[in-house]
């Protein structure tokens, strides 16, 4: 199987609570806006990070991107 | 500073705490309650923000151990306070970040899938119960009993013992919940803890000797990996499962329903779009969800709008109420089975979210589509009356119902 390159992390606010799981796995790629909510800010994309932020996610509010 | 003597288990309020709340949004969003001794938050823009504010914290288990027993009373209950301080909702953060990720894990909306064949069996045989019959009593015949036996098969408890699961979890949610109270509570307390302790640790002794597939085991194998953790962590975690998805479970399911009932024409059209199932649950936990409200410490003194709460105040985060707040909710009042996006505040925020969210959810998912297919139509022999609690919006039972297949 040949693997896509994940091109961008997105949170849906909707559904976010605000847990900090995303941003205690991968601090750099995650941060905590002023309201509770994640965004993305990270430049370069750690892709085992995000996947592990995603799958960790106890509202699964953070789609992931892949290239097509 | 509005400081005010209300009772907050004043019949009325109990009944129906909503015209009580906009009464608070309106007036004194923030005040001090002398009779509860501790401040009361009440919009949906101050509770939001307190349930993410890092200087209030969720452990007011310590204070009440310092502060409120003696010496000799504190060596007497040191287990309950060693089980209570080891369980994530009552940890602030460093220890609260390690232990909390490593149950997410087993929590998350992928992991609670896999769940979802055993919870479905579990439903359909306590709705089996009720075959034949007329009138069945929610509470007893279905909302008291699934929470706990989901939890004891999901931790690989054999099925014989699921009544002694049901004894413990009455039990610990009578004593534990709405504050710890009298020594008395406190020694009951205690010795159902004893008591359940040795029951897990003979569970772990059993899986070690033979490995099952299920929570108590990933547990294990999570303790093997991690130094810090020992088999009391993995014990106390099991409690602390059966402690937290009981009663607010409960509670779930029968304030749901209760609420349901109320919105014929509306479940109507859930019967024609199966899809509104899931909006219709976030409806029913913003309306009526289990806890009223949830309690922390100030870690240090905090400025709210005009207010000091100082260091060691107590604060009481009302979600009830921010969930029905009009700057947030159009409508707030009416239930709308298709409100999307709902952001509740039901199940917390923060880093203290309910672990056990996704399970609750599919619980109360599978139970409404299994009543839907089986009964026609459910009615509420007498209207639903809450008991007097101050944090938690629980049905006095019996809640009657009867059933038409």
């Amino acid at each position: 199987m040949a693997l896509k390159r994940l091109v961008k992390v997105e949170i849906d606010h909707d559904l976010c609570v605000g847990s900090s799981m995303c941003t205690g796995i991968d601090p750099e790629g995650f941060k905590m806006d002023g309201e509770g909510h994640a965004v993305y800010v990270g430049d370069n994309i750690d892709e085992d990070l995000a996947e592990e932020a995603a799958g960790i996610c106890p509202v699964a509010a953070i789609k992931l991107i892949y290239e097509d | 500073m509005i400081v005010v003597n209300d009772d907050l288990l004043d019949p009325e309020r109990i009944a129906e705490p909503f015209k009580y709340y906009r009464r608070l949004r309106d007036e004194m969003p923030i005040h001090y309650n002398q009779r509860w001794r501790g401040w009361v938050l009440s919009t949906y823009r101050d509770v939001s923000r307190s349930l993410h504010d890092k200087r209030m914290l969720a452990d007011t288990i310590t204070p009440y151990f310092q502060s409120r027993l003696t010496e000799e009373e504190r060596r007497q209950f040191a287990l309950t306070y060693e089980v209570l301080n080891s369980w994530v909702v009552f940890l602030d953060p460093p220890r609260h970040t390690r232990l909390r990720r490593i149950f997410s894990k087993a929590f998350t909306p992928a992991s609670v899938q896999t769940m979802r064949p055993v919870v479905h069996q579990l439903v359909r045989e306590a709705l089996d119960s009720w075959e034949g019959r007329q009138e069945i009593d929610l509470i007893a015949d279905y909302a008291s009993r699934l929470p706990a036996s989901v939890i004891a098969t999901v931790i690989g408890a054999p099925r014989e013992d699921l009544d002694r699961f049901h004894h413990w979890a009455d039990v610990l949610t009578n004593l534990l919940h709405g504050g710890v109270g009298s020594d008395m509570r406190l020694e009951r307390a205690q010795d159902v803890i004893i008591e359940f302790k040795a029951y897990l640790q003979d569970l772990y002794d059993d899986h070690l000797r033979h490995p099952h597939d299920d929570m108590m085991n990933w547990l294990m194998e999570v303790e093997r990996d991690d130094e810090e953790l020992n088999s009391d962590d993995v014990l106390y975690a099991c409690m602390l499962l059966l402690n937290a998805g009981h009663e607010t479970t409960q509670n779930l399911i029968a304030n749901s329903i209760a609420t349901l009932i109320d919105e014929k024409d509306q479940i109507d059209r859930m019967g024609q779009e199966p899809t509104l199932i899931k909006t219709a649950i976030e409806e029913c936990l913003r309306l009526n969800g289990p806890m009223k409200g949830t309690m922390r410490i100030a870690g240090e003194d905090i400025e709210i709008r005009d207010e000091t709460i100082r260091e060691g105040d107590r604060i009481m985060l009302l979600m009830a109420s921010a969930n029905r707040d009009p700057e947030k909710f159009e409508n707030p009042d009416s239930f709308r089975i298709d409100r999307w996006p709902n952001p509740h505040l039901s199940f917390g925020h923060g880093i203290h979210f309910c672990l056990g969210a996704p399970l609750a959810r599919l619980e109360l998912e599978l139970t409404l589509l299994e009543l839907s297919k089986r009964f026609r139509a459910l009615e509420l022999v007498t209207p639903a009356l809450y008991q007097p609690r101050i944090l938690s919006r629980s049905i006095e039972p019996p809640l009657r119902l009867t059933i038409a297949a």
